[in-house]
């Protein structure tokens, strides 16, 4: 096997036990650690897919970003016995939902093996291999992806003025500590 | 792909003009002491993004920024009846928001908003747009069921929302994603032409991403089996909030299936018939039957969005042109009755929130015990109101593509449902008041209630002026 | 790299499962929106995933697009949590019982 296959393999394996671990995990602390390295591990796996900036962008915003807002979560509600803990007692039989996932992820599995793949799908945009892609993300962000990349900064917007009111003390309580 | 020109910015105008009234109310919110500037401005904005639609209309179909949007006649009829919705909910919430606590301009900023995602969801033609246009009118949503931050139902409301339309994203993308490695493309002729041209009809794994992302959208629109959470999320929102999402959320929801249904994924396509079949049979008969035990105005209304959203999937399972436009006609006339009910519980304030509230109310109010019956015959299907014209068309379009049985059910379930509407119109009529009369609606209100009324009667009337207007995409 | 599409979706629906199995199983609102965030990454994967494969740039856009939108519904996600932090100190979701199921 070639040295890059064994590495995504590595990768695939990093990736896949920390989600296990995610789902296990009694307390929830140790859970977004172990996401942090689920999601690191899919970091690696976009930089060895030709994704170098997907790659960074994920650490950036996933680890940097969400994993952090998470964190903040926990902390701030701390106080919060049943937030912490992933309690076992309150927790509804696991049984569905092993049964449900597993099957998805069976008919999943059952039709990706018993596919052939499109490899004449790569269109007039531009070949990606070797590259780096910041370039060409960049130029079909602001030219063919102009208009999502403009409703991105509408949502990003919406998300400013929302969770910036729905976060905020309530009136009593501004008044109280004031 | 062949870029975007500034020439496109004139085609999403009415998407433009909404954006930018939401921008100059953030601007301005903290200035802001009356509560009527607000709904001033997001009628304005609504009326102009008719008239900006209209002119647009007035042009030759086009695709826009590179095929990611396109401006066709279906697209604006959707783009009318949003704004039309807008204007509404903004009216109605003159009243609706009175001592909730929410803030005014940020209110309507979101309305707004949310408005852009639809309009842009209903013009989406490639799954980038059409997914982004969906993420923005339910993140729009989330904010606006949790708005009222000092109740806490609504709270919870906004809380079990937020993680069932995640999760239902999450699905729907791994079904774009799918579609797209199997197609090479994420443009929907583009996917149409894929599948016909290599076979992928009959594909199993196509079919996987088609079951995952007709979940996804079964969610948004609130069909059965993906409806757990409309009764929630109406009943702890307030009332002007659950109105918007039965009215604008839907018909952007449908028009999306609309276009997935009949450009995607082909009207040949017997797994994906089967799937609408299974989802319009669901949610009329669980709707009907459901209904039937709701005391709380919200969720009575709750559970017949959800039948209603069966019916006017009925529509799309024949496939055809036909099919579509009698959803599109579902659609508007089932947005306006709708959102006359709302503005009727809207009104009478915590007397309308149950259904005991409406004891006697015809002698003491006629004219608005007089509009609500309008409302619930419309809600029922009786001949002469809109909602009559609205099942006709999508039970004949069922009947049409051969799915008797579908129609003999929808017809069964309508009769079932009507026990509970004429529960009310007799509570209204027939008993004596125990609650003191209601106050005078506030005038805007009334204009509002006005609007829904006329439509729903002309449309019963004279549906023409209308379903001619209902062109498949 | 000799690694075909079907080991790159093979994984990918593996970890959507495994998200999946989470969201359905936890009954933590923290935790449920933890693992929807794994199933997104699974998508992300399988585009990444696909756009090598194609080589065809769509998907890497397609991806970063799901990335910002994550984020965006982390931050609104995050608000909501706090704010019913402060109304019901200690809720999780068997407590969201103001409303029936």
């Amino acid at each position: 096997m070639e040295f890059e296959t064994i590495v995504f393999y590595a990768l695939a394996v990093a990736t896949v036990i920390p989600a296990f671990g995610v789902m296990m995990a009694k307390d929830i602390v140790r859970v977004a650690f172990w996401l942090l390295a689920s999601l690191s591990g899919v970091a690696g796996l976009f930089i060895m897919l030709d994704a170098d900036f997907l790659g960074v962008t994920q650490v950036l915003v996933y680890i940097g970003g969400i994993l952090v807002l998470i964190l903040f979560g926990i902390m701030m509600t701390h106080r919060d016995p049943v937030l912490v803990s992933a309690d076992d007692d309150r927790r509804r039989s696991p049984f569905t939902g092993l049964l449900v996932s597993l099957m998805t992820f069976g008919a999943l599995m059952g039709v990706i093996l018993g596919t052939g793949w499109n490899v004449s799908g790569g269109l007039a945009n531009g070949k990606l291999s070797g590259e780096p892609t910041a370039a060409p993300l960049g130029k079909a962000l602001l030219t063919d992806y102009v208009l999502p990349f403009e409703i991105v900064s509408v949502l990003l917007l919406v998300v400013l003025c929302g969770a910036a009111y729905i976060a905020r003390r309530g009136k009593d309580e501004e008044a109280s500590n004031a | 792909m062949n870029g975007a020109t500034v020439a496109d910015l004139g085609l999403v105008l009415p998407e433009l003009i909404l954006t930018g009234m939401a921008l100059v109310l953030i601007l301005v919110a903290r200035r802001i002491q009356s509560t009527s500037v607000p709904v001033v401005a997001t009628v304005l904005a609504a009326a102009a993004a008719v008239a900006a639609s209209w002119w647009v209309l007035s042009k030759e179909p086009q695709s826009a920024f590179g095929g990611l949007i396109t401006v066709d006649g279906y697209a604006q009829f959707f783009k009318v009846l949003v704004a039309a919705a807008l204007a509404l909910v903004a009216l109605l919430s003159v009243k609706g928001l009175e001592g909730s606590g929410a803030p005014r301009s940020e209110y309507h900023v979101l309305l707004l908003l949310a408005s852009v995602g639809m309009m842009l969801t209903v013009s989406a033609v490639d799954m980038v747009t059409f997914y982004l246009g969906l993420e923005l009118i339910t993140l729009c949503s989330y904010i606006l069921v949790g708005i009222t931050v000092d109740r806490p139902s609504s709270n919870e409301a906004a809380i079990k929302y937020f993680l069932l339309a995640s999760f239902a994203s999450a699905l729907m993308l791994f079904g774009i994603s799918i579609t797209y490695g199997l197609t090479g493309t994420t443009s929907f002729s583009g996917v149409a032409a894929s599948i016909a041209e290599r076979g992928l009809a009959d594909d199993p794994l196509q079919l996987a991403a088609l079951a995952l992302i007709a979940a996804g959208l079964a969610f948004k629109i609130g069909a059965v089996p993906f409806h757990s959470w409309v009764p929630d999320a109406y009943q702890g929102a307030s009332t002007p909030v659950a109105a918007f999402l039965a009215s604008g959320s839907k018909a952007a929801g449908l028009a999306a299936l609309g276009r997935v249904v009949v450009i995607a994924f082909g009207p040949d396509s017997p797994a994906l018939s089967i799937i609408l079949v299974g989802l319009a049979a669901l949610s009329v008969a669980v709707g009907s039957v459901l209904v039937l035990a709701q005391t709380d105005m919200k969720r009575l209304l709750a559970y017949s969005s959800i039948a209603h959203v069966g019916y006017a999937v009925m529509g799309l399972t024949a496939g055809t042109d036909a099919g579509a436009s009698a959803t599109m006609t579902y659609a508007f006339f089932y947005v306006f009755m709708t959102l006359g009910a709302f503005g009727v519980v809207i009104g009478l304030g915590a007397r309308g929130a149950t259904l005991d509230g409406y004891q006697g109310l015809a002698s003491q109010r006629p004219g608005v015990a007089g509009v609500m019956l309008l409302f619930l015959l419309a809600l029922t299907g009786i001949p002469l109101t809109s909602g009559f014209v609205a099942k006709f068309v999508v039970i004949s379009s069922a009947v049409g593509a051969g799915y008797v049985v579908l129609a003999v059910l929808a017809v069964v379930c309508s009769v079932v449902s009507a026990f509970v509407y004429m529960r009310i119109a007799v509570l209204m009529y027939m008993r004596e008041p125990e609650s003191p009369t209601p106050a005078r609606f506030p005038v805007t209100l009334s204009v509002a209630i006005a609007i829904a009324a006329i439509v729903t009667l002309v449309g019963g009337v004279l549906p023409r002026l209308i379903t001619d207007w209902a062109v498949a995409p | 790299m000799t690694i075909s599409m079907n080991t790159i979706l093979g994984l990918s629906a593996l970890l959507f499962g495994i998200g999946m199995f989470g969201f359905l199983a936890r009954r933590n609102i923290i935790l449920m929106f933890i693992s929807v965030e794994v199933m997104l990454n699974a998508v992300n994967l399988s585009l990444v995933g696909f756009s090598w494969h194609m080589e065809d740039p769509r998907g890497q856009v397609l991806a970063l697009f799901v990335i910002a939108v994550a984020a965006a519904e982390a931050g609104i996600g995050l608000g909501l949590v706090i704010a019913l932090n402060r109304n019901k100190p200690g809720a999780g979701v068997g407590d969201l019982t103001e409303l029936k199921w």
